[in-house]
């Protein structure tokens, strides 16, 4: 089996040329160093038809995160020399295929001197033809005339289109790229005297030979001051998102849409999604008989899976519009000028823009998000993200707000809750933001001084997003949502309904039959913890559910307050209602303003998913520190949503 | 308390006491008074200060004899943009530091 490994720049369209090479459905996006690990797949089979004794298996396609050259300056660049100098002597590339920006010919061709000295079997696969064709540039005798400069097989292809990967898939089938590396002078590692010599080693060849370079370049026409035209949109779109007095406004109106859109577009799909749910509830229910173990089965079917079910499945919408929005972002190359802008203000806290990425995809979902934070290259700055990151509003928390803020905006309209959940995002925000500082001033106080890292961020052109691609991405993330928590969502559906249900499953009476319940008696032993943050036994349970996962919250509730009141217009209502009317032992309220702001707080910075435990203990090598940051966060969200709590009602201004 | 123990004693909670060891010294200084550049084409006549940083921007084609043009200064004192060729980067002041820039002939 042939392996062959595409290495470039990032955001040089490696992703995008392997998702073509191999039919996969990676996401691809418009932002420098998106891709922080190896993907490997087969060859797509379409490409081998006519070549005969060729199967898919024969060839490995294998994409490496964005790196720069040999040298690694951060973590997910060290993934990319350890794939091209790996380990295991089998697992070397037999060819390695060098993917280059069109549109940055002479700026990437360092990486390529590099990999030519290093006597890799390379071929070159120079993407954004269209962008070049935009401008008439790029004609099949410029790359001939290319591939003489460069002297290894050299190939234009389109992303976009899939135009020339027929052609470059045959080369690479052809054997072509070997007479450039026929492994004789390859060493299993970078020299030493090299390793010593890091980007000067190439750089001053590429001086000498710049001259020379540019002029066959020229010659073969590709002339800078055409390409520089492409630039010339986006210098434009910069001269007002990036705007000295209007960059910051810009840019906080940009995401407040974004987190606010997330409420009020997604209404009117809620509202129909809610109405299936409750109709099916009270569908299932109509069929009650005098057989008690009959209606106790359709109880389970109503009260746990449907109700449990439509409690988040309602929320799905608010979801994909996040993804799509975010998706929307990076595609337009805008997130690396965002990440610019926050580069001056994070680095208040210890970090740079660099961490702006990673944070903001913790808006998704932590997991991808601590992974992201590979490309910072400061140890320090990646500690402190990857501490922080777990406090960013994921998917996973959006219906917990959802019904929180649902609750304390009951019956206004819908862009007010928007406002509100825009606004927790912002708290989050802040509150990470200050996690980093407390962290910072830690290590500023033993270090003596603020410790810079690398930052120098490349701002890709704008690009118009694909609306096709928007959609298909949006729906593939929200469908790996719904598939990672529909079975803890069932698991826990059974266990809080039968928990709940017996063993008094006959009582006529509700109430005693919840409190007698052995889930009842569970939680009256639990109650004292939460009753300092204004919660009782029923919130109590939904609180130790959500750390199985977050959304459990919300169906937990459905089923402890047997959400599926035919006389309410819809679960979602019905929810609403049964919370408004719930009260704990002694007779006040359960669910006040007071109450439901230290249920915000504490969702805000409990760290409650494992699976995030899980990738910090990974990505910073230490159990220890993903221990202590899940006991840290815990008990500081504990501590902060009781003092929440005390506070208000000591104030008075919300019981 | 003494606070520089209090540090150590958390960071050393946490676990990651070696960042202490993390080193500033790399990131020398290079006196080249960047506050007062105004946006302009100009020729990177050489590369000079911390290594590491000289090695990305290299790497980036920020080469001795390139032409650069320092476009503007994002907001809040953040990092310059700064176009060679089609490509924009944004270099924080530090970063800029390591070009010493001549006029454009």
């Amino acid at each position: 089996m042939k392996r062959i490994v595409l290495v470039g720049s990032p955001n040089s369209g490696k992703t995008t040329l392997y998702n073509l090479l191999t039919g996969s459905n990676f996401r691809t996006v418009n932002y420098p160093g998106s891709t922080v690990e190896i993907c490997e797949g087969n060859l797509n089979e379409k490409w081998l038809i006519g070549e005969a004794g060729l199967n898919r298996n024969d060839l490995k396609v294998v994409d490496t995160p964005g790196t720069y050259s040999l040298f690694p300056k951060s973590h997910d660049e060290e993934i990319t020399r350890n794939v091209l100098y790996p380990e295991d002597k089998q697992q070397k590339p037999d060819l390695v295929l060098l993917v280059v920006d069109g549109t940055q010919l002479e700026r990437q061709l360092i990486f390529f001197r590099q990999l030519k000295e290093a006597d890799f079997p390379l071929i070159v696969a120079v993407t954004m033809k269209d962008l070049l064709a935009q401008i008439g540039m790029g004609s099949a005798d410029a790359f001939q005339a290319l591939q003489g400069i460069l002297g290894v097989p050299t190939f234009a292809v389109d992303g976009t289109s899939g135009d020339g990967i027929q052609q470059l898939v045959q080369q690479i089938l052809q054997g072509k790229g070997k007479e450039q590396g026929k492994g004789q002078q390859r060493q299993d590692s970078l020299p030493s005297e090299v390793q010593a010599l890091p980007a000067v080693w190439t750089a001053q060849k590429t001086i000498q030979e710049k001259k020379e370079l540019h002029a066959a370049l020229l010659g073969a026409g590709f002339i800078r001051g055409q390409i520089s035209k492409i630039t010339d949109a986006s210098r434009l779109w910069d001269r007002w998102l990036l705007h000295p007095w209007l960059g910051f406004p810009l840019f906080f109106i940009i995401m407040s849409l974004l987190f606010s859109s997330i409420y009020w577009l997604a209404q009117p799909i809620m509202d129909l999604i809610d109405f299936s749910f409750s109709t099916s509830s009270d569908w299932v229910l109509s069929f009650a008989s005098g057989n008690s173990y009959f209606n106790l089965g359709l109880d389970f079917l109503a009260k746990g899976l449907i109700a449990s079910f439509g409690a988040i499945l309602v929320f799905v919408p608010q979801i994909w519009i996040l993804f799509f929005g975010m998706g929307a972002l990076e595609s337009s190359g805008y997130l690396a000028r965002a990440a610019s802008l926050a580069d001056r203000p994070l680095s208040w806290v210890g970090l740079s823009g660099r961490s702006f990425v990673p944070l903001l995809s913790g808006f998704a979902c932590a997991v991808p998000a601590i992974m992201a934070a590979r490309n910072i290259s400061s140890r320090r700055e990646k500690w402190i993200a990857n501490f922080i990151i777990p406090m960013m509003t994921c998917s996973a928390r959006l219906p917990v707000y959802a019904l929180l803020v649902g609750f304390l905006l009951q019956g206004q309209a819908s862009w007010k809750a928007g406002l509100l959940l825009a606004a927790i995002y912002a708290a989050s925000l802040f509150v990470g933001a200050l996690a980093a500082a407390l962290l910072n001033v830690l290590l500023r106080r033993v270090q003596g001084q603020d410790a810079e890292s690398l930052f120098a961020m490349e701002l890709p052109l704008y690009r118009t997003p694909r609306a096709s691609v928007l959609l298909s991405q949006a729906t593939k993330r929200t469908k790996a949502y719904i598939v990672r928590a529909g079975p803890v969502i069932f698991a826990f559906a059974i266990l809080i309904w039968m928990g709940t249900t017996f063993p008094h499953w006959q009582s006529e009476n509700p109430t005693l039959q919840l409190q007698e319940s052995y889930l009842g008696k569970l939680g009256q032993k639990i109650e004292p913890i939460f009753t300092p943050m204004g919660a009782d036994w029923r919130v109590g349970v939904g609180l130790m559910s959500a750390f199985a996962a977050r959304e459990v919250f919300v169906s937990s509730l459905a089923v402890i307050f047997q959400v599926t009141d035919a006389t309410e217009g819809s679960q979602e209502e019905g929810m609403l209602a049964a919370m408004a009317t719930a009260v704990r032992s002694d007779g006040q309220a359960l669910f006040t303003v007071a109450s439901v702001a230290a249920l915000i707080v504490f969702f805000m910075i409990a760290l409650q998913c494992m699976s995030t435990v899980a990738i910090v203990a990974k990505e910073t090598g230490s159990y220890r520190f993903a221990v202590m940051q899940l006991l840290l966060l815990n008990i500081s969200a504990y501590i902060l949503s009781v003092a929440v709590y005390q506070v208000l009602l000591r104030a008075n201004l919300f019981l | 308390m003494y606070p520089e123990a209090f540090c150590i004693f958390i960071l050393n909670l946490l676990g990651v006491a070696d960042l202490m060891e993390e080193s500033t010294a790399n990131f020398n200084k290079v006196h080249q008074n960047w506050e007062d550049i105004t946006p302009g084409i100009f020729r990177i006549q050489r590369l000079q200060g911390a290594t590491q940083i000289c090695d990305r921007l290299r790497e980036l084609g920020l080469i001795e004899g390139v032409q650069v043009q320092v476009l503007s200064r994002l907001p809040l004192g953040g990092p310059w943009r700064v176009q060679v060729g089609s490509a924009q980067f944004a270099l924080r002041p530090l970063e800029l530091r390591c070009l010493v820039l001549g006029a454009c002939t």
